[in-house]
């Protein structure tokens, strides 16, 4: 169903709702809905690494150049460092020596 | 042959945002206050060399450029607007409490539906205990 549809549908029984309104609770109850499913897509995220940087901010939209185009990170599959799969560390170290 | 370096990853956040942290295994070499940590900050700068694969959410609609979802198959995409319409139902502009129960029923009723068709597709089963 397309976006109009949905909106339409929404309407008829919220005549003085407006379709940005509409729109953004129909992306709202998608992502939860998608959380609560598992139906997501597979997509990747690169980042630049810098010598004795610890953190690195996690990205938690993909976005096209525009901006337009946005999915919410729902979980992290892989991490993969110089091209070779790493795996998660079980807890955190005790010492934070980076930034 | 070059060492092999163990890394790992972690995560911090409890807020909105996450961080991940980039670690090196290296016996004993950091120490703080007579404390010892077996990881150590990375060493490694480079363009685009942390790749993060990660399970996104479907499309965010607009009117114009992505007017519809392409993850979610297409019948359980009334059942999303049946969720904004109980929404619209708990708004104190058109109150209906009854009607909110009734949308909820119904998309909680095709959310069930939605988990059941990923775990056929997954194929994984469960044990169901049974009494004798």
């Amino acid at each position: 169903m397309t976006a109009k549809q949905l909106i339409e549908l929404v309407q008829q029984h919220h005549p003085h709702m407006g379709e940005t309104e509409i729109l953004l609770l129909l992306n709202q109850s998608m992502r939860e809905f998608c959380e609560d499913t598992k139906m997501t897509s597979s997509s990747n995220v690169t980042i630049d690494t810098v010598s004795g940087t610890r953190w690195y901010t996690l990205p938690d939209f993909n976005t096209n150049t525009t901006g337009a185009f946005a999915m919410e990170l729902i979980s992290i599959k892989e991490v993969y460092l110089d091209d070779v799969r790493i795996p998660r560390l079980q807890g955190n170290p005790i010492i934070e020596d980076g930034s | 042959m070059a060492d092999k370096k163990e890394y790992f990853w972690y995560i911090d956040g409890n807020s909105g945002s996450f961080k991940m942290a980039l670690v090196e295994k290296a016996t004993s070499a950091v120490t703080k206050n007579g404390w010892t940590s077996d990881y150590k900050t990375i060493e490694l700068t480079g363009t685009n060399n942390l790749r993060i694969v990660g399970n996104y959410s479907d499309l965010d609609l607009d009117l114009s450029t992505y007017p519809k979802w392409l993850i979610i198959p297409e019948r359980f995409h009334k059942c999303i607007a049946d969720k904004v319409i109980a929404i619209g139902y708990r708004d104190p502009r058109n109150k209906d409490l009854q009607s909110a129960e009734y949308f909820e029923q119904v998309y909680e009723k095709q959310l069930r539906k939605a988990k059941a068709r990923i775990t056929n597709l997954q194929g994984t089963g469960r044990i169901v205990p049974q009494d004798f």
